[in-house]
């Protein structure tokens, strides 16, 4: 639709009043047909151009007269008869019209109390609907964005004979653009990857490109064009609606000051929102007529569309790429034993989360966890206490230029010149920062900086610059996706973690209690025990001759029954003790803990079992005694389980590699190893799974392991096979400054 | 001169009657005086705490109500005409702690009680023996 309809007074584009010279503007009033006003360059009654004349009142000569004076009466008609089209089609000038011009065409634009006619040379036609068959199949062949802009630039330089067309993004984030794709026929330099600046596109160039989106400029050794007689409001049409209107300042300085003749633009939108331009230009005059400006109007919808369509599938496709990755990460964070291993230890990693994600620090419970390419820590612990106490405005604060925010940032900006800063707690003392390095690198700008003082000389001159102290911006959409991330971890997981928290201090309350309970119920039920084996001896001892074999048989089940029920209690106080005794954490070396099991279950049984030590063992930090404890319970489970094997094979090793990438100790046994279904049942106590006839012990060894081994903040394991052997994995993880550590 | 008598508090009524059990199965056992608290230990000691009436030995249970059986060793050890009676802590719980706990109250020796009457004899029997074979020399003094 051709837009007359009124900018808003913000535009800033020079209401000159003029126009190209090749052109030429009768205002008509609407409803009488009278001549309101007119360009300079309409020919006089007496021939030439009416502007041309030294005398002022000729060149009003045609002013107040009826259209007719101009025109024939045949060409008025049809002039009213498409007034009110949405789409007016032009009109021809024949040798009827007084006029003259018979190779032009009239253009009719309505406005609410004129009408506005642009007078212009016609061209040649052109084959538009076999041209718009040929690209729209091209386009619809397209596979990116580039080959999009490849077959759009072709398809305009073949339509408008221009040397040149350049393909030209507006990049998102920045303020600047560059060119992404070049055709031409070699006469000017391609200047691809070229980028230019914001101001070389002002604001109002937008907004007028997004209503008409072809803009056509020629230069001419004649001056732009003025009017005589009272434009009214069709000053509007003409200053910004018209194909002969004259540009904006940059663009004729472009086109002056590269030496060229024809600077074409067709703006490329995206829902309504410029995304780059085909900028066009030819070194001789390329005039437009409106059928060209149309069809090159429409060449530029296609394109605008195909690049929607491709953009969409690609943000789509990376949309759907991001999400799995990130349902990915949110479910190895959720799964983590905590949030800190959760982020630290992901696969796929935090760090591509992001793309051209550097580093990410995370500063939690006191401590920075780094990822990838950060600063120091003393570095990141100075920009969060910046962040605390300056970013309190903002939920998330982000940049590609840190040391514009923060000077410091200067210092280290080649791993830190983007930073996206999120605070994890309401306090802002735990956050989550993410790093992008410095792009280095040359740019060449295709024209100067215009920021500061008015500069002199030429503007559109080729000039590099090196561009220090900048990453690559964060897209909007690279934004969306850290906040989501972001607001997961703090809501989800932090919320949880609380929580976790709390219940965990309940647990150490209700667990010390437990602990309290079992030791003073275990020893007091001892007394009573000893009461009933005690007196059961001395009835034997006193009475026992007096005594038949069937009354001594039932004094010892009693005593037998005493005996397990000891047992029992000597199994509860272990367990424990276990969980009482404060952990002296060491690296201890495991060879001397598996030596020192296999002493004490050697002289337990009185018989020498060996076992198989896959040297060399890395050591396992952890309490000496109670990590000796867990070696005898797992070595002596393993010799009771093998011993009816031919021979029993036990093993000792080391497995580089678990889920969360760290290593276990294993201890293996040809058993007759466990079905699934009981895994999780051999660490609970007393539970047995086959008969104590069959196999000594009251099963309360792998509990004992277990607790040891969680103690450690660690975890134990096992995979077996009913017949095939079973094997014990466990690990611990204590930090190497903690000593005291209650799980 | 050590009269030829063993102290015993202990609670435990059961426990007090093994003991007894264990000890008259002796040869010529000693007299056991039998206090069922810390507290009533402590007033027998000091009411004879002449050494020709001060028990050779005493055998102290850890819980007990009242004054228990660590408080009634400290008491001992403090008092001048008691801190020379050897007095063994014995007590059901064989918590490295609760040992450790008792040697820095000062007691001569720890000893777990067995769980089996056959080792509690055995165990009273080697204290006889002890104290016989002490009982032939001379008062054990500082």
């Amino acid at each position: 639709m051709r837009l007359t309809d009124k900018l808003p007074a913000s535009d800033q584009m020079p209401a000159d009043n003029l126009i190209q010279p090749y052109a030429r503007v009768v205002v008509v009033h609407a409803t009488t047909l009278h001549i309101c006003a007119h360009s300079n360059n309409l020919p006089n009654r007496w021939g030439g151009d009416a502007g041309a004349t030294k005398k002022k009142a000729a060149a009003n000569l045609w002013v107040d007269l009826p259209v007719t004076s101009l025109f024939s009466q045949a060409t008025v008609d049809r002039i009213r008869a498409v007034a009110d089209l949405p789409y007016p089609p032009p009109i021809n000038l024949g040798p009827d019209d007084p006029l003259g011009l018979s190779n032009q065409q009239i253009l009719v634009f309505r406005t609410n109390e004129h009408l506005v006619l642009e007078i212009e040379p016609r061209l040649p036609p052109k084959d538009w609907q076999m041209s718009l068959l040929e690209t729209t199949e091209l386009l619809s062949r397209t596979e990116s964005v580039v080959d999009v802009l490849a077959v759009g630039s072709r398809a305009i330089y073949k339509t408008l004979g221009v040397d040149r067309v350049l393909a030209y993004q507006f990049e998102e984030g920045s303020e600047d653009g560059v060119v992404r794709h070049t055709h031409g026929n070699g006469s000017l330099p391609s200047l691809l990857g070229i980028r230019f600046r914001s101001d070389d596109f002002p604001e109002e160039a937008f907004r007028l490109h997004a209503r008409e989106t072809v803009m056509a400029y020629t230069t001419s050794d004649r001056a732009p064009v003025g009017f005589c007689g009272d434009l009214g409001d069709a000053a509007h049409c003409i200053n910004y609606v018209l194909g002969c209107r004259t540009i904006y300042p940059p663009a004729e300085s472009f086109v002056r000051e590269s030496g060229l003749s024809t600077q074409i633009s067709v703006m490329l939108t995206i829902h309504g929102k410029p995304w780059g331009v085909f900028s066009c230009q030819a070194r001789d005059a390329v005039y437009l007529d409106y059928q060209h400006r149309t069809f090159v109007h429409l060449l530029g919808n296609q394109v605008s569309r195909e690049l929607t369509s491709q953009i969409h599938d690609q943000a789509r496709q990376r949309v759907l790429d991001a999400d799995h990755l990130r349902a990915r990460i949110r479910d190895n964070i959720s799964r983590a034993p905590n949030l800190v291993r959760g982020l630290t230890h992901s696969e796929p990693s935090l760090l591509e989360y992001v793309p051209d994600t550097g580093g990410i620090a995370i500063l939690i419970e006191d401590r920075i966890i780094q990822l990838g390419q950060t600063p120091g820590e003393p570095r990141i612990r100075l920009l969060m206490d910046w962040a605390a106490s300056n970013l309190k405005d903002y939920d998330v604060f982000y940049t590609d230029h840190l040391a514009a925010h923060y000077a410091p940032g200067e210092d280290f900006r080649d791993s830190a010149s983007g930073v996206f800063l999120a605070p994890l707690n309401q306090r802002r003392t735990e956050w989550m920062v993410w790093f992008r390095p410095e792009r280095v690198g040359k740019v060449t700008y295709g024209s100067r900086d215009q920021k500061g003082p008015k500069k002199k000389g030429q503007w559109f001159k080729t000039t590099v610059e090196t561009r220090t102290g900048f990453s690559l911006p964060w897209t909007e959409e690279q934004v969306a996706d850290i906040r989501e991330l972001h607001a997961f971890i703090r809501d989800v997981v932090i919320e949880r973690y609380s929580e976790l928290m709390r219940i965990n201090r309940q647990l150490q309350v209700a667990y010390d209690e437990l602990e309290a309970f079992s030791y003073t119920v275990s020893h007091d039920l001892r007394a009573p025990l000893r009461g009933i084996d005690g007196f059961a001896e001395i009835l034997m001892e006193d009475y026992g001759p007096k005594l038949k074999d069937d009354a001594k048989d039932l004094i010892q089940t009693i005593q037998l029954n005493a005996a397990r029920m000891n047992q029992f209690i000597s199994d509860i106080l272990e367990l424990s003790r276990v969980g009482r005794a404060n952990l002296v954490v060491n690296d201890c070396d495991v060879a001397q803990l598996v030596r020192t099991a296999m002493q004490e279950l050697n002289r337990e049984s009185g018989k020498s079992v060996d076992i198989k030590l896959h040297e060399p063992l890395p050591p396992m930090r952890g309490d000496r005694q109670q990590l000796a404890l867990v070696f005898k319970h797992l070595l002596s489970n393993a010799f009771k389980y093998s011993s009816k094997q031919a021979t029993s094979t036990v093993e000792v090793g080391y497995s580089a590699s678990n889920s969360f990438g760290d290593g276990e100790f294993y201890i293996s046994d040809n058993g007759i190893g466990i079905n699934e279904d009981h895994h999780q049942r051999v660490f609970g106590m007393f539970n047995r799974l086959v008969s104590a006839e069959d196999y000594s012990g009251s099963g309360v060894g792998l509990a004992v392991v277990r607790r040891i081994i969680r103690r450690h903040n660690g975890e134990v394991r096992i995979e077996s096979k009913p017949g095939s052997g079973a094997t014990f994995f466990f690990y611990t993880n204590l930090p190497a400054d903690k000593s005291d550590q209650t799980f | 001169m050590y009269a030829n008598k063993i102290l015993l508090a202990e609670d435990d009524t059961t426990d007090a009657e093994f003991f007894q059990r264990a000890l008259s199965r002796l040869e010529s056992p000693p007299e056991l005086i039998w206090c069922k608290s810390g507290t009533e230990a402590y007033q027998g000691l000091t009411q004879h705490s002449d050494p020709a009436t001060l028990p050779r030995l005493a055998i102290l249970d850890i819980k007990m109500p009242g004054m228990n059986g660590l408080e009634l060793l400290e008491k001992i050890k403090s008092d001048e005409r008691t801190k020379n009676m050897p007095v063994i802590i014995m007590s059901s719980s064989d918590e490295p702690q609760d040992i450790s706990r008792a040697y820095d109250c000062g007691a001569n020796g720890y000893l777990v009680k067995p769980n089996r009457f056959q080792d509690l004899r055995d165990l009273v029997g080697s204290i006889h023996h002890f104290w016989i074979k002490t009982n032939r020399l001379k008062p054990v003094h500082d």
